[in-house]
């Protein structure tokens, strides 16, 4: 790389700057006094008393959110639902294609509570909390169990919004300013309801600078509150053609019946039950592989193989070093960050674009030299731009795809590995690395699976699993594939659900699926090219 | 433009506005060294900002005001790595990260492409005064003579560094960004 280059490079990081300045924030504390434990040595009576006339402050004022001292939204909902003996939650919540989904929490106080959404099942009693996947999983469903908690807390954290954590995090959020909304005032389950809304502010550019906030870049949440101050309706909003659109919509009904078996695990039939700090090990155990192979000092497995709804195959595999490969040759640290180091044995090598077929990752989660990867084996469908339409050009040659014929009830999958370590390099800085074929029997009578599914697994599995591990999830690419500006894009988990994940997916695949244009006669590469 | 020791002596006299041209000028920086840290955006904006205001408080302690920016991120990384053992020490994952309700969110904000990642990793990963100066130069696209003016150094240092801390970089991505 060039110093231009990396100039360049530099210019493009400073106009991705992913956080925005933090001035009105500091400057705003810098004028608060300081609260060490140091302050309170020695004048702990009447620290004493002040906590104690707080306290007395929340007993008697149990729900007050806009006036007086703000909480952050968070906390309102902690301190409401403390307060109730039950309560019912309803969020609806709107997809890409405007489609309305439904998830549902009910609750009761000292029992525990259970949150159903089309993604995910928890059940919390206190004691145990149960997560898992509801429908089909291609598999055997899997309840991951670890210690329960404080419903209420933990409830008020499942209602965050991806766009506006501050605004569930902070009394007065980041960038967004609150308001009395008169005109949003309204009537719910017979209640009069005042409204307040946080209203995204312009963002902060460099150096302060204000930048202009594209109209669709536009965000509120609007609250309704009872006469109780309670918080009664939380509505998240964009704004789109002067009209602000239904992004996702919490009501909370309080004090309602909730019937106890609503609050019983009822795990799934024939479930099986890991606890939360083993999943890495028991995931995808490897006694328990469709298929593995060793080469090299490597074992190289492959857990789970799904044919995909319109072609292709979805994949699970694992690489590490065989035991006698580990003592012949220890792994070598490597500080990751500070929560993480990692041991170096050896790296899924699969991702690419094949005469046959794109292969591309979407998940890794690595610990102790043990590599998990989700991909896809993708078929490439090639084309021609005929009168400005796709038409599909017979490759010619079927063997070609034979990796991805389900007919024969197997399917052969390349898997290939890079050794990591500075000893496995040549004198070019070039790793060594691996490959082979392996052989997996497709599961029998299962349907294909979908792109929502595998984008629920995958982000599922890297959920439960990435605790103390190394671990990536790849999103859309942006950019031409092959071309300079091409690269993809880390999802971030936090932020966004299974279904925006599943988008992120099949833009992937589209983007990749542009690669198969053939020009001016060209003809699609035989197999020999492979 | 005003120095750091001149803007540091400012704030000692009392003018508290004085600190916001201090906040601008290494907010970037500031971020980036917890960020190698956290490795999480919004963690180290947070330790970003109490190092900022630890800063503040014990401005007086620093002896040399003209060291103020190395001085900041020592505090910072400090934070950061506090921050980051209180992140440990909660063991359980929020559940927040387990459920999810589908919705209509675009990218995040923070997205940032793999290449920017590693460059911003390998940015954070320089020695503090070259990590100020490239912040201050490529990152919030501040003259040489500015950062002189800032730091107070000669220009001749400022660029030394500058051309180290380019050289330093461009073998650290020589095998991550092609």
């Amino acid at each position: 790389m060039t110093a231009d280059e990396l100039e360049a490079h530099l210019a493009r990081l400073r106009a991705e700057w992913p956080v925005g300045s933090m001035v009105e924030e500091v400057m705003a504390r810098v004028g608060e006094p300081a609260q060490r434990m140091g302050y309170w040595r020695g004048k702990w009576p009447w620290a004493a008393a002040t906590l104690a006339a707080a306290v007395l402050i929340a007993l008697v004022l149990p729900w007050l959110w806009p006036a007086g001292n703000v909480p952050s939204l968070q906390a309102a909902v902690e301190r409401a639902l403390d307060h109730a003996q039950s309560a019912r939650l309803v969020i609806t919540s709107w997809d890409l294609d405007g489609e309305r989904q439904t998830g549902e929490i009910w609750y009761r106080r000292g029992s525990g509570f259970r949150a159903e959404s089309p993604d995910e099942v928890l059940v919390d009693n206190g004691r145990f909390l149960w997560k898992w996947r509801p429908g089909p999983s291609g598999g055997k469903p899997v309840v991951v169990r670890q210690p329960g908690g404080s419903g209420s807390a933990m409830i008020a954290r499942l209602l965050d919004f991806p766009a506006t954590r501050e605004a569930w995090t902070e009394a007065t959020p980041k960038g967004w300013k609150q308001q009395r909304a008169p005109e949003l005032d309204r009537r719910i389950d017979g209640r009069p309801c005042q409204a307040y809304v946080f209203l995204a502010k312009r963002p902060q550019g460099p150096a302060g600078t204000t930048e202009p906030q594209a109209e669709s870049d536009a965000r509120r949440v609007v609250l309704l509150l009872d006469p109780d101050q309670r918080i009664l309706a939380i509505k998240y909003q964009r704004r789109v053609d002067r009209q602000w659109i239904p992004l996702r919509e919490t009501r909370i009904e309080y004090d309602i019946a909730v019937a106890p078996e609503r609050l019983e695990p009822n795990l799934p039939t024939g479930a099986q039950v890991v606890d939360a700090g083993a999943v890495f090990d028991e995931r995808y155990p490897l006694e328990k592989a469709l298929a593995r192979t060793e080469l090299g000092g490597l074992l190289l497995a492959v857990h789970e193989a799904q044919p995909l709804e319109g072609g292709g195959c979805f994949i699970v595999s694992s690489v590490r070093g065989t035991p006698a490969f580990l003592r012949q040759y220890p792994p070598q640290r490597r500080v990751v960050n500070l929560e993480y180091t990692a041991l170096d044995v050896a790296s899924h090598w699969v991702a690419g674009t094949w005469s046959d077929s794109h292969r591309v990752e979407l998940a890794m989660v690595e610990r102790n030299g043990v590599e998990f990867l989700w991909w896809l084996l993708y078929p490439r469908r090639y084309f021609r731009m005929v009168d400005g339409k796709r038409v599909l050009v017979d490759a010619g040659d079927e063997t070609d795809r034979r990796a991805l014929n389900s007919e024969t009830g197997k399917i052969r999958i390349p898997l290939g590995a890079t050794y990591l370590g500075k000893r496995w390099m040549d004198e070019k800085g070039v790793s060594k690395s691996i490959s082979t074929w392996i052989e997996v029997p497709l599961p029998r009578k299962a349907p294909p699976t979908t792109l929502a599914s595998i984008a629920a697994q995958t982000r599922s599995d890297v959920l439960l699993m990435r605790p103390g591990t190394n671990w990536r999830v790849y999103g859309a690419t942006q950019g031409r594939p092959g071309s300079a500006d091409w690269r993809r894009l880390r999802f971030d988990l936090e932020l966004h659900t299974h279904a925006d994940y599943a988008e992120a997916i099949r833009k992937e695949l589209e983007s990749v699926g542009s690669m198969d244009e053939l020009k001016d006669g060209a003809r699609p590469p035989s197999p020999a090219s492979k | 433009m005003q120095s750091d020791a001149e803007l540091v002596q400012a704030v000692r006299s009392g003018d508290r506005d004085a600190y916001t041209p201090l906040v601008l000028r290494y907010e970037r920086v500031a971020w980036a060294t917890a960020w190698r840290i956290l490795n999480n955006h919004h963690a180290a904006a947070d330790a970003a900002q109490e190092a900022f205001l630890q800063a503040y408080r014990r401005l007086d302690s620093l002896r040399d005001p003209a060291l103020f920016g190395v001085w900041l991120l020592q505090i910072t990384r400090r934070e950061a790595v506090r921050l980051a053992q209180r992140r440990r020490r909660q063991a359980t994952r929020p559940l927040d990260e387990a459920v999810s309700y589908p919705s209509r969110a675009g990218p995040p904000a923070g997205s940032l492409s793999s290449e920017s990642e590693a460059l911003l990793a390998a940015v954070a990963g320089l020695p503090d005064h070259e990590r100020l100066v490239v912040t201050l130069r490529y990152l919030d696209n501040q003259s040489v003579a500015a950062i002189a003016a800032i730091s107070g150094r000669p220009i001749g240092t400022v660029t030394k560094q500058l051309s180290r801390a380019v050289e330093r970089l461009r073998s650290m991505l020589k095998e991550v960004i092609s």
